[in-house]
Parts: structure tokens; C-alpha cells; sequence
């Protein structure tokens, strides 16, 4: 059974924008998956159907076979890590908490009330801090580290989630070349020790040609390559980001030739 | 001298309505003074007794300062509890209050209308009406202001929590935190130095509020400054009124020192 399985998912949003159109994969765990596309290509509502943050119009979404459903959303997310463009930390709080914050669904409300976590909470955030290479600015504040660093600890707080699945929404692009490949070293890495899932959208094709196992393309909603990045040329990736209309049925035929060597 | 040939002409300038509309506002203002009879002829002739009015304020008269001090920590003391309770109720409606966070749009519209009625509700009526209820003193005072500014409170943080980046929520959404962990840990500590900035302020007005709220019995110095007037003790008024005066001018520097702190 795959880790994550869409089936015949389709999004469009309450403006009229169709972002998917009727898209069906499944996602295995330990293997790294890369999604390209132009912006508005639906890159990131494919990501943010997997985990809830969006609700398909149509079609369904398993994760480790359970339903994606409003009731059990919990504990689904509880699974599923999610790294962000913007890192999306709580500058204000030291890094610690914000790694601890990845033990939330795990409890119960009013602990939140005093900032109060477990022993065990702490162990885990420690070793996720390590794994980063973080520890010694447990105790900094957020905003006071570099990009990268910080990027660093989103992940952290990913791994401290102890998910099955980690989605990364464009991890890189606010960070230069060098913290951008130690960030994607970091996810390839937590990919194959833990033989979780890793989910990201990029736009650089060296470091999908580096890190990816199997790549996406998707043009306006629709999966228009799906396959190991091996078949994949400079030029094939040049024509998945070029805005001519009349490629999607031909790349279609591709794909499908790709789909069966894969 | 032909350059300007060359350019393209300027598209028709846009018509600018300033003019017209300070025009009818000052139609306004005089159209209101005329109907409220308001004559300033008379404030001109009235210059010479207002100045005489006020050079009795030059001469305080603190024989009574201790008892005037007292009333004024009471005044503080009073003000202190209306804005904790203004607080607290304002930190448990304003996630519900703020549209990034709340758990549903029913919930932030009724929220919304609740802190409306609070504001609309004036503390001296408030004041006036739980002094019937639960007698004199500087307790109904307390939950007066703390009713009315609740209300301007859970405004003020709901709106800063609609600023915070979504992103930050989205994040904590995504651990699968619910809504209070979201709100302890994303929404307030990233608005804790306006919030600090809007408390104090609310702390400020409700010192002067509390300040008159003695008027009709909520305790604090207000009483004592009616009465010193309704006697022309005008040098003893004079006295308690730069007691308020050095009050509030302690609460703020206090205020901006404790927000200068906060970064």
C-alpha cells in the first residue's frame, strides 16, 4: 500500500483558478520526490492537499491509509512534516520552542496554556536539533539566526514530528546556493536513514537532477512527467517550464511512455 | 525652445475634489455652531473672568495631599483591576474575534458583535448601574472600565492577530496543533510588544476615567474633586488635579520604558 495515494483530486479555488485537474498518484515511502512546474502550475496545492491545508474539491487523499477527512486531521498532521519558503517560525520564541512545537499534536491543549511539554519532548527536539546541527542555539532567538539556519530548524521541527511523510514547499528558494544544498542534504538524508517520504516543489533543475528519485512535472493542473530525473534532458526541462500551450497533449504521450519504463 | 513638441501630451489631468469638500465642511461646522446657538462673542467677553478662573489654579493648596495621595492610589488601584480584567477577557475573545484564526466564521462574527456592544456600553453607565447593583465603592468602578475596555482590548489584539504573517499559523496548523496551541504559540508571542503598547494605553485612559468615576460613587479621588469645585476650593482642585497629572506622567514613562525593553 503507498504511503500517500490521490486519487482523481481536483482543486478550484473559490476565484475560479482550477489548480488541479482530476490528478491521481501515489507517493511510497523512502522515496524522494521532487515536483517542478512554472508558478500557478498547482505545485503547492498538490502539497498542501496531502497534509489538509487544502480541502479538494473533488477526489480523495489517503495517508498511510486514512482518509484526509476534516475529523481525523489531527492525527494525520501529526504524521506528515511540512518545511515552508518562508520557514514560517515564531520569531519571538527561542529555537527550542519553536522545534517543540512539532510535539503539539501529541498534547493535549492546556499544556499549551503554560508553554509546558514533556520530558520527552525536550529529548526529541534535542535530537532533532542535533540532527540539524543546531544544539548550541537551543536557547537563541529564532530571528536572530541565518536563513539557512532557520531553515535548519523548520526542518528540525519537522523531524521532531517523527512523521512518515515530510512535504517541503519550495525549502530553498529564499536561500543562497550554499545553505540551499545543506538544506536539501539535510532532507535527502532524513529521506533514506528514515526511510520516510519526502515531498518537494523546486524550481532549480541541478538540485532536482541531484537529489530527486522520481520527478513531477505539472503545467496548469495536470501531471505532464512523471518518472525517474535519469530520462530527463536540459531540454526536456526547459520545455516543461515553456508557456506553449499546445505541448500538453504531446507531453501527455510522453509521459504515459515514461510511466511504463517506470 | 521646440523640445516640448516632441512630447507625448499629458493625459488629462484628474479632477481634484479637495476644495469642494473642506468648502462643505466648513458649511458644516458653521451651519452646526449656528443651530447649537454656539456664540464665540461670548467667549471673547468671557476671556477676563476665564483667566481669573484659572490664576486660582496657580496657587495649589495641598494641606490635604495625604488624604488626596490615598484617594489617588485607590484611583490607580481601581484602574489597575479594570484593565486586568480588561485583559483577560480581551485575551480569551480576540483569537475568536481575529478571521486567521478563528475556529469558525460564526464564531468570529458573534465575537466581533459582542466586543461592539462592550465599547458602546459607556463605563459611567456601566458605573451607574452596578453601583445600584452592588453597592459603593471602588469595585463596581473596577468591572465598569473593565467591561468597556475589554471591549476596545479584544478589538486592538484581534487586529494585530489578523497581521501576523498566515504562514506562522499554517505551520503550527500543520503539526497538527489545534486552536489554542496555535494561539499560545504563534498568534501571541508574535504580537506581545503592541500588545504591551495598547495595554498601557487602555491602563492610561482608564486612570483618567477612574478619576471621574467618583462622580457617582465608584470610588477613587473623583468625589473629592467634585466636591472641592462644587465649593470653589479652587486651590484645593488645583492641588488634586497635578496629583493626576504626575500620576499619569509616571504610568508613561513607565509604559515606554517597559515597551522599549520589549523587542
Amino acid at each position: 500500500m503507498p504511503l500517500v495515494s490521490l486519487k482523481n483530486v481536483t482543486k478550484i479555488y473559490a476565484n475560479g483558478v482550477t489548480a488541479l485537474q482530476s490528478l491521481t498518484r501515489d507517493f511510497e515511502a523512502g522515496s524522494f520526490t521532487v515536483v517542478i512546474g512554472p508558478s500557478g502550475a498547482g505545485k503547492s496545492t498538490l502539497l498542501r492537499t496531502i497534509n489538509g491545508l487544502e480541502t479538494p474539491s473533488a477526489g480523495e487523499v489517503h495517508v498511510d491509509g486514512q482518509p484526509v477527512t476534516h475529523r481525523d486531521l489531527r492525527s494525520i498532521r501529526a504524521k506528515i512534516g511540512m518545511v515552508f519558503q518562508e520557514f514560517n517560525l515564531v520569531d519571538r520564541l527561542n529555537v527550542m520552542t519553536n522545534v517543540l512545537a512539532g510535539r503539539l499534536a501529541h498534547r493535549h491543549w492546556s499544556w499549551s496554556l503554560g508553554y509546558l511539554f514533556s520530558k520527552s519532548d525536550y529529548e526529541m527536539a534535542h535530537q532533532a536539533l542535533d540532527r540539524v546541527g543546531l544544539v548550541d542555539k537551543a536557547w537563541s532567538r529564532a530571528d536572530q539566526l541565518s536563513g539557512g539556519q532557520r531553515q535548519r530548524v523548520g526542518i528540525a521541527r519537522a523531524i521532531c514530528q517523527q512523521p512518515r511523510l515530510i512535504l517541503a514547499d519550495e525549502p530553498v528558494a529564499s536561500l543562497d546556493p550554499g545553505s540551499a544544498v545543506e538544506v536539501m542534504d539535510l532532507l535527502a538524508g532524513i529521506c533514506r536513514e528514515d526511510g520516510i517520504a519526502v515531498v518537494a516543489n523546486l524550481h532549480q533543475l541541478d538540485l532536482t537532477k541531484r537529489y530527486a528519485d522520481r520527478v513531477i512535472a505539472l503545467r496548469a493542473g495536470r501531471v505532464i512527467y512523471d518518472g525517474k530525473v535519469i530520462n530527463m534532458d536540459d531540454a526536456t526541462f526547459k520545455e516543461i517550464y515553456e508557456s506553449n500551450k499546445d505541448t500538453h497533449g504531446k507531453r501527455h504521450e510522453h509521459t504515459d511512455l515514461v510511466l511504463a519504463h517506470a | 525652445m521646440a523640445m516640448n513638441v516632441d512630447f507625448q501630451p499629458l493625459p488629462r489631468k484628474p479632477a481634484n475634489f479637495i476644495p469642494i469638500w473642506l468648502c462643505a465642511v466648513c458649511a458644516i461646522l458653521y451651519a452646526m455652531s449656528w443651530h447649537l446657538s454656539l456664540s464665540f462673542g461670548d467667549l471673547v467677553s468671557g476671556i477676563g473672568d476665564t483667566g481669573d478662573y484659572i490664576s486660582q489654579f496657580f496657587h495649589p493648596d495641598f494641606s490635604l495631599g495625604h488624604k488626596y495621595v490615598w484617594l489617588m492610589i485607590e484611583t490607580v488601584c481601581t484602574a489597575l483591576w479594570g484593565t486586568a480584567i480588561a485583559c483577560i477577557v480581551a485575551l480569551v475573545l480576540s483569537p475568536l474575534a481575529a478571521s486567521t484564526l478563528t475556529p469558525h466564521p460564526l464564531i468570529y462574527r458573534a465575537t466581533r458583535e459582542v466586543l461592539n456592544f462592550m465599547r458602546a456600553m459607556p463605563d459611567m453607565l456601566l458605573a451607574l448601574m452596578l453601583v445600584s447593583a452592588i453597592g459603593l465603592g471602588p469595585l463596581p468602578g473596577a468591572f465598569a472600565l473593565g467591561i468597556h475596555t475589554a471591549g476596545f482590548l479584544g478589538k486592538f489584539y484581534s487586529e494585530l492577530l489578523e497581521r501576523v504573517p498566515r504562514g506562522r499559523y499554517e505551520a503550527l496548523a500543520a503539526t497538527g496543533a489545534g486552536f489554542v496551541q496555535t494561539t499560545m504559540i504563534a498568534g501571541y508571542p508574535s504580537i506581545l510588544r503592541e500588545m504591551a503598547g495598547y495595554t498601557f494605553y487602555i491602563f492610561d485612559r482608564n486612570i483618567r476615567m477612574a478619576s471621574v468615576l467618583g462622580l457617582v460613587g465608584a470610588g477613587g479621588i473623583g468625589l473629592e474633586l467634585e466636591s472641592t469645585l462644587g465649593f470653589f476650593l479652587y486651590n484645593k482642585a488645583s492641588a488634586i488635579i497635578i496629583i493626576i497629572f504626575a500620576t499619569l506622567f509616571v504610568v508613561d514613562a513607565l509604559s515606554s520604558t517597559i515597551r522599549r525593553r520589549l523587542t
